[in-house]
């Protein structure tokens, strides 16, 4: 779809584009009154809409800044910013863990997270490779194997990195980007099956290997939670048992009734958090048609939902606004990532179509995944939802992505 | 009609249709989602979230135990099994009171008690959440006296009455004799129809009706019995446990309950558990809930927060597992439970055998207190008090008319003598003793003739030796005891300086160290006497110098202070506490022994002192002469403390016992290097050398005897084990347990 130049139009944006924009103030407003709302259920979190607000200037800022900057600059700087992704990522690695895991970097006084900031990265580095395979090499057929060895390898070093932070679910949405970018450009039949024959290889060995047991529980959880919970049943009459024997004064061995407590306790906790969306499940479903009205959401007031602010921020809504506020903010996205789409169309050259298609995927796929798993049709793999949930480095990092949107937009209408 | 297109632009258009159709289907399945979720199940959730109820379940810390050094258990926990009954529940009870009454033998008159118990809970059902119908089932113990049942070899047989409850041996109507006892004859009623053997106070019963009543007797058998108290019980607990579906709304449930089970011996050291009142409640309500025990007094007390343990915390939501469905427990995402630590052991210093020896020397006594200690490092042997009481009592069945009974006692069981303040008498001396030394007051030569009184002020102040004792040096007035001596010292002191010397020196008026309650006794000095009294006269010196007047130490005080003096100098604080063990042995926390303060007086100084407190006991003019014996050298001190009392309405006996002398003896031994100091007070005893003295040296003689028993075996043995460096803490009783934590990641 394509105007012509004729038309040489004042504003240098058609009427979607003011639409979308005003759709993403309104996403923005949504967060900042939902986070105010988590703030209330939870006085621990007290001032987190206010830091989000920050955050949400200085991603404006940026965004800013990137529409107006000429966009072969970020050709040029697209490897470059690939490789500094990658230092960061391997920086963070060597980091104190927050949570059992190390995701962040301390820098002027905030912390970071490189993997956020990656995603950019990738999408950049992936976007020049294929542009230069095909303006500079001239390639026109579509990928096989063979041709995809350096876009993998671009992909899968730093989602290897991620994964071992460990962020399985940032991972994964790494992956579902690049592969959006891949298929985008186009891969032969031959190539998808014989692809997806490996990773249905590497999956059990995966599954073995690579994954943390928490990790492992939360997906069989989500898949068969009876097994799950027939464990913590036996462990917990193990401890029982021995309890009582500790208790009657026969001779009990310490060190077993330890490792079966330890044992015990985290399988709880696995299975509590993995009771997650089973909760959010509730807390969404018991908002109804109109939602129970702002701060009267009972499920939080009960605590069960730990990560309120981050990955289960739609809960909240949900709870408070019902299916209208849950339909709304659908359409939100969904308009948001429709326009998204259209962009790919106006790049002038392929590595602004990519860039476009990159960004669509981020946006797409993270809400995708969070929404999901929110309403417990995917396993709970923390992935955080794009502009709601709290978190600086991934809001000013969805900003620049759809700053750099705005830029093509900008130059290609004129 | 695609105009010309940038490079490779075109080829787009095809994956730009897949990728919108995509993207839409993925949102319509979202959408779909929500309706799923808040539409079509919207009201479920709601009335699942109503459903569901955040519980906080305690996980209950076991108490720990009480052991002697040695590690004879003194007290410990069983389990004790309640009837209880949930009157929302319930559903048919008169059938249950009736099936009740049978299963479990109840006489008419508990009968009628279970049922209106039953009756007044279903009759108010909000008011009662929970009703105890029926505590202590027999099951392993007794639930009179905790002591472990046996299996009776044979089955019992006994004919029971309906209407007293009373279980009667059948017998033949030409037994003469008692067939338990066979050497006493039973006394048979007028009627012929029961007998009764006053040895072993049983009943028998030659008819088929019960002689106090007449009631028709039932055949019952029984298959256990207590070894202690002989009574004959069934497995209680068992037999109703299998009727429990039948009856809705009644359970049993099972706590922990305290054994004591040398009872009586160590009942004032042990102490005793009591239940939770509204002012624990109050003060510690993260601590304790309804119906908790805690310590009331003694070592139960004392040393509360170690025995108990930390409750542990679980966290779960109660909800259906599906609307509607029955109710699951989950754990609650975010929560961790919270470990429960099971309470610490508490090893004291105490020495069961030492224990026994004191209460096998004063068991003829009316009223008094023994307590035995090592010089060396403070450690309370042996705590003793008479009359004791039982501490099973208090946590099993105490009816109101045994309460009124113990509390009514004159001789006061409940108090712990051995750290209750009395006058002390003349083992009181050594405190002008060492003052008058130090000061230079005295010397080994000073000597004051004692012609039988001590004029001053006016006032003629009498020596127990009406006559006179003649001249007197330091030596001969410990040995004789001479009153005059002391008179003069007190009044070359002052009273100001005999309080600074006996509370900095040998710890009188000052709390032991023990750590369990004690009363710091009363050391007067000017101000006292003149706040109290409003009036000070230089005469109250005087009396003050031999232990009259108003001065007041306990027998763990006295102790103490002959301690220091047997030891060479050293006051050290009385220790009961020996370590703090986890439930595997493991050592927590070892106290220190702890010296106070070092008494003033140079070497020689205190030989002299304790060679007057030797012939005490070895010279023949000694006050306590006549107690001494072979095999152990004693040094010690008697006292003899005027301390009449009056009571309203009491007996003529005991207005008499009332008005007699407090007996003290003091004694350590072996006398040149000495081991072990006793001390023995008798309330009201009458003559320190002639009543307190005796069953002094008896206790230290049976001290010895073990000790050559064993000979090869060190009498004072130190289990100690796994002690390592962290574990050895220096004196804070604030210092936390130190246990270390599950960690939770």
């Amino acid at each position: 779809m394509m105007r012509t130049s004729s038309t040489k139009n004042k504003f240098p944006l058609v009427r979607f584009d003011w639409i979308v924009l005003a759709v993403i103030v309104a996403i923005i407003a949504i967060g900042l009154l939902n986070l105010r709302n988590v703030d209330f259920y939870h006085p621990r979190f007290q001032l987190l809409h206010q830091a989000q607000l920050k955050w949400y200037l200085l991603g404006m800022v940026a965004a800013v800044m990137v529409t107006f900057v000429d966009i072969h600059l970020f050709m040029r700087l697209a490897y470059p910013l690939y490789g500094l992704g990658v230092v960061l990522l391997v920086l963070v690695l060597f980091a104190d863990p927050i949570n059992n895991s190390r995701r962040w970097l301390p820098i002027f006084g905030e912390v970071i997270q490189p993997s956020e900031f990656m995603k950019l990265g990738i999408v950049l580095a992936l976007a020049r490779y294929l542009h230069d395979e095909r303006h500079e090499h001239g390639q026109t057929d579509r990928h096989s194997l063979r041709t995809l060895v350096w876009p993998m390898l671009i992909m899968f070093a730093p989602v290897i990195l991620i994964f071992a932070e460990p962020d399985l679910g940032t991972a994964i949405i790494v992956t579902l980007i690049g592969f959006s970018m891949i298929f985008y450009e186009g891969v032969r039949w031959r190539s998808i099956l014989t692809g997806l024959g490996i990773v249905a290889l590497m999956f059990p060995l995966a599954w073995k290997f690579a994954l943390h047991d928490y990790q492992k529980a939360r997906v069989l959880v989500w898949w068969a939670p009876e097994s799950l919970e027939k464990k913590v049943e036996v462990l917990k009459e193990q401890e029982g048992a021995l309890l009582r024997a500790e208790r009657d004064e026969q001779s009990v061995q310490p060190e077993q009734l330890e490792r079966i407590q330890e044992e015990h306790r985290k399988l709880t906790r696995i299975l509590g958090k993995a009771y997650q969306p089973r909760q959010a499940k509730k807390a969404i479903g018991s908002g109804g048609f109109y939602g129970k009205g702002g701060q009267q959401a009972v499920q939080q007031r009960q605590g069960a939902l730990p990560e309120l602010h981050t990955d289960f921020v739609i809960a909240t809504w949900g709870e408070e606004r019902g299916f209208i506020g849950a339909s709304l903010l659908l359409l939100l996205y969904y308009l948001l990532v429709y326009w998204l789409l259209r962009v790919t169309k106006i790049g002038r050259n392929r590595f602004e179509a990519l860039l476009a298609i990159g960004i669509s995927a981020t946006v797409f796929w993270q809400f995708f995944v969070n929404v999901g798993m929110v309403t417990g049709i995917l396993p709970v793999v923390g992935v955080a939802l794009p502009l709601l949930s709290y978190g600086g480095s991934s809001v000013v990092s969805t900003c620049i992505g759809l700053g750099l949107m705005y830029n093509i937009v900008i130059h290609r209408r004129s | 009609m695609p105009v010309r297109s940038p490079a490779g632009l075109v080829e787009y258009r095809a994956q730009y249709r897949w990728a919108a159709i995509v993207i839409t289907l993925f949102f319509l399945v979202l959408f779909a989602r929500f309706f799923l979720l808040q539409i079509v199940h919207g009201d479920e959730f709601r009335k699942h979230q109503e459903d569901s109820r955040h519980r906080v379940t305690r996980v209950e810390a076991r108490r720990g135990r009480i052991l002697d050094r040695n590690g004879k258990v003194m007290a410990f926990n069983v389990e004790s099994h309640d009837l209880v009954m949930f009157p929302s529940k319930t559903k048919s009870p008169e059938n249950t009171a009736e099936r009740l009454r049978r299963l479990l033998w109840l006489n008419d008159e508990d009968a009628e008690h279970l049922r209106d118990l039953i009756m007044v809970g279903m009759e108010n059902p909000g008011r009662y959440d929970k009703v105890v119908i029926r505590k202590h089932l027999a099951n392993e113990y007794c639930p009179f006296d905790s002591h472990k049942l046996v299996n009776l070899p044979m089955l019992e047989e006994r004919l029971w009455c309906s209407q007293c409850g009373r279980d009667l041996e059948s017998i033949a109507s030409n037994e003469d004799r008692c067939p338990h006892d066979r050497d006493h004859r039973l006394r048979w009623n007028a009627d012929h129809m029961g007998a009764h053997c006053r040895q072993c106070d049983r009943e028998f019963v030659a008819a088929s009706a019960c002689p106090h009543d007449g009631m028709a007797l039932q055949e019952r058998k029984y298959i256990l019995k207590c070894p202690e108290c002989s009574r004959r019980y069934n497995n209680e607990k068992a037999i109703i446990e299998p009727f429990l579906y039948e009856m809705p709304g009644f359970t049993i449930e099972t706590r922990l309950r305290r054994v004591y089970p040398y009872r009586n011996v160590v009942a004032h050291v042990t102490g005793y558990l009591g239940e939770v009142n509204k002012k624990d409640l109050d003060r510690f309500p993260e601590r304790y809930v309804q119906r908790d025990r805690v310590g009331r007094s003694g070592v139960e007390r004392a040393f509360e927060r170690e025995l108990r343990g930390t409750w542990g915390k679980r966290y779960r939501i109660q909800e259906p597992m599906e609307p509607g469905g029955p109710l699951v427990e989950l754990p609650v995402p975010g929560r961790v439970d919270e470990p429960m630590i099971n309470g610490a052991t508490v090893r004291l210093t105490l020495d069961m055998d030492v224990q026994e020896s004191l209460r096998r020397a004063l068991r003829y006594q009316r009223s008094g207190a023994a307590v035995v200690m090592d010089t060396e490092t403070g450690e309370v042997l042996g705590m003793y008090s008479t009359p004791s009481f039982d501490p099973n009592r208090w946590s099993g069945r105490l009816t109101r008319q045994a309460h009124q009974m113990i509390m009514n006692n004159p001789y006061t069981p409940m108090m712990n003598k051995a750290v209750t303040a009395y006058a002390p008498g003349s083992v009181y001396k050594i405190v002008p003793a060492i003052a008058g030394l130090h000061n230079g007051v005295i010397d080994f030569s000073t000597e004051v003739e004692c012609m039988g009184a001590y004029v001053f002020g006016g006032r003629k102040f009498r020596c127990h030796n009406r006559i006179g004792h003649g001249p007197m040096s330091l030596v001969h007035s410990l040995s004789h005891s001479c009153d005059v001596y002391y008179y003069w010292l007190g009044e070359q002191l002052g009273m100001d300086v005999l309080h600074s010397y006996a509370t900095e020196y040998l710890g009188f008026g000052r709390p032991s160290g023990i750590g369990i309650g004690e009363s710091t006794g009363v050391v007067p000095n000017k101000d006292w006497h003149r706040r109290k009294e409003r009036v000070w006269m230089p005469g109250f010196t005087l009396s003050t110098a031999v232990g009259q007047k108003d001065v007041r130490a306990t027998p763990l005080q006295v102790t103490r202070a002959f301690a220091a003096v047997a030891n060479g100098g050293d006051l050290v604080r009385a220790r009961i506490v020996k370590q703090f063990e986890d439930l595997y042995g493991n050592v927590i926390r070892v106290p220190q022994s702890v010296v106070d303060t070092k008494l003033p007086i140079n070497a020689d100084e205190l030989a002299q002192i304790r060679e007057g407190l030797w012939r005490v006991v070895n010279d023949e003019r000694g006050t306590a002469f006549n107690a001494r014996v072979d095999g152990i050298e004693i040094a010690g001190k008697t006292g003899t403390a005027e301390a009449a009392e009056r009571k309203a309405g009491v007996s003529e006996e005991l207005s008499r016992w009332l008005k007699d002398d407090h007996a003290w003896f003091v004694g350590y031994a072996p006398a040149r290097n000495p081991e072990v100091v006793v001390t023995v007070f008798l309330e009201h005893g009458h003559s320190g050398s002639k009543d307190a003295a005796p069953v002094a040296v008896r206790i230290l003689k049976d001290y010895f005897a073990r000790r050559a028993q064993d000979a090869g075996v060190d009498p004072l043995p130190n289990p100690i084990t796994n002690l390592s460096k962290d574990s050895v803490d220096d004196e804070n009783p604030e210092q936390p347990i130190n246990r270390t934590p599950i960690d939770i990641e």
